[in-house]
């Protein structure tokens, strides 16, 4: 897409870029608000909470949040959802507004909402969405570029304590969705706020897209700090040019040098060529990852088998699976098909693989896919969750992707 | 009726290996007494040990985890540790993980000593 910005969209984003870079995080809301008011327009940051259920807006200076909009039931959650802009018209004293995703690249942050302070302003002029698009993206940046200098826009997402496990792990994390030229990838992880041994990591350099998901034995902060420590080793191994092998076995040196009496890690590893669509792995003890071909279950990812990370296991092959294009991995913790309902039953693999079905036909983004199928999982607990549960789901898309079903 | 979520450990001493009977549910909040009992077993002069799970019908990865453990410690003496009785879903999940590799899996306590010669 190249469309041109307009002169006064123009002034917007330099004045945004020269106001930002000595602002605190806390003044984000007031710098967007203030760069766009001589477009006679004003724009409210809101970011999805961790749970991705609520949208909460980010206070300005000495102001409330107000009450969060749930996602499921407004017009600002059906724009969260869909990656669309959704507007409102007038209503006797309320104002139109223009509800707008608000995404880092191609990571869901939340919501903007754009009210004219100029009457003459039209929301739905097609020009207007344009320009207002282009700011939205610059704002998705830069929201992303001051998280880490302050608490504020960390606690804008959560709506309480987070465990010293959550704390950990979520941290090295990389972000929840990556879509690119050849293949989406998008993960989600909960219980969020108290998370124990599960993650996931991803890196896509040249033709190879790198995927990982890893759950370590236990709930707490120990089991935290074997994923910790499997992923900080695989990582350091990688970034030297190990193979999937030798990523794993670094992975069983870190835990037995630094970490003999933390827990084992499961996980799968695995290799996608962007070219071929061929995928190596390794299975160390983990669930294995169901391969989908439109809509239907057509293999898992069962070879490659070793025993769990920290068990050190020298009868291990590499696993290969050749995808075709479109084809979905999904990848899964045992919470995910374990979390058993009052009935007694799992949730199972087969729901997981029907409900990723249903989900990706109803052409929902692919975060959005992962978001109902972690709700879906977690409401079929009869309790609380007593396990986390870990969706990792990956597409490959040799041509260019449908734009409309994965982002918009 | 005792607490189904309770573990029972009993220790008995065989001619050359010891049996550890539990029985419960084998998860990481339960797990302590099997622990305990493990760590004061198993020792340097008697290192073969049969866990015989047979009253165990549901364990998670703790439960998993403390036997890889214990399996380090025996491996360590020139021992070994040994499963019987193990009921379906505990082996679900030592075959996902696929810690059979290191965890030998035997139908009774009588099999999975069979095979070893009589103490002196």
């Amino acid at each position: 897409m190249t469309a041109s910005v307009a002169r006064p969209w123009r002034t917007a984003l330099f004045g945004l870029l020269r106001l930002d870079r000595f602002a605190q995080p806390d003044e984000l809301p007031m710098i967007v608000s203030a760069a766009v008011a001589p477009l006679g327009v004003d724009i409210t940051i809101y970011v999805v909470d961790q749970e991705q259920r609520l949208l909460r807006r980010v206070p300005r200076l000495g102001q409330p949040a107000g009450a969060p909009l749930v996602i499921d039931t407004t017009i600002a959650g059906r724009a969260f959802m869909s990656l669309e802009a959704r507007s409102i018209a007038r209503e006797g004293p309320e104002p139109a507004r223009l509800w707008l995703p608000l995404l880092d690249g191609t990571e869901r942050l939340g919501v903007l909402e754009v009210v004219p302070t100029d009457p003459t302003v039209d929301l739905d002029d097609p020009e207007f969405r344009t320009q207002c698009g282009i700011f939205a993206g610059l704002i998705g940046h830069l929201y992303t570029a001051k998280v880490p200098y302050g608490d504020t826009l960390v606690r804008a997402r959560r709506t309480r304590r987070m465990s010293e496990a959550s704390e950990l792990v979520l941290q090295l994390l990389p972000p929840l969705t990556y879509i690119c030229h050849r293949v989406a990838i998008s993960a989600i992880l909960e219980p969020c706020y108290t998370v124990g041994g599960d993650g996931f990591d991803y890196a896509v350099d040249g033709s190879a897209a790198y995927f990982a998901i890893f759950d370590s034995a236990g709930h707490d902060l120990r089991s935290g700090l074997s994923t910790a420590t499997v992923l900080s080793a695989i990582r350091a191994a990688r970034r030297t040019g190990a193979d999937l092998i030798a990523m794993a076995q670094a992975a069983d040196r870190a835990l037995a040098e630094y970490a003999p009496d933390l827990r084992y890690t499961t996980a799968v590893l695995g290799q996608l060529d962007l070219d071929s669509g061929r995928v190596r792995y390794v299975n160390a003890g983990h669930p294995a990852p169901l391969v989908l071909r439109r809509g239907r279950t057509v293999g898992r990812l069962d070879g490659g088998r070793r025993m769990p990370l920290g068990v050190e296991d020298p009868r291990v092959e590499v696993g290969l699976q050749t995808l075709e294009p479109g084809d979905r991995l999904v990848l899964f913790s045992d919470g995910v098909t374990e979390a058993r309902g009052t009935d007694g039953r799992q949730f199972g693999e087969h729901r997981l693989a029907e409900l990723v079905q249903r989900h990706c036909a109803a052409g929902f983004p692919a975060p959005e896919t992962l978001r109902r199928l972690a709700h879906a999982a977690l409401a079929h607990y009869a309790g609380p969750p007593d396990d986390d549960a870990t969706l990792l789901m990956l597409e490959w898309t040799p041509t260019p992707l449908d734009q409309r079903t994965v982002i918009s | 009726m005792s607490d189904p979520a309770a573990l029972t450990v009993q220790v008995r001493d065989g001619t050359h290996y010891t049996v550890v009977d539990v029985s419960g549910a084998l998860f990481s909040d339960t797990a302590e007494p099997l622990r305990a009992a493990l760590a004061s077993a198993v020792t340097a002069e008697r290192p073969r040990t049969v866990l015989d799970l047979s009253g165990v019908s549901l364990m998670d990865s703790a439960g998993a985890n403390l036997m890889v453990q214990t399996y380090r410690t025996v491996d360590g003496y020139g021992g070994w540790l040994r499963l019987a009785g193990v009921q379906p879903m505990v082996r679900h999940v030592l075959e996902i993980t696929n810690l059979t590799r290191i965890l030998p899996i035997y139908p009774s306590v009588h099999d999975a000593v069979r095979d070893e010669p009589p103490a002196r």
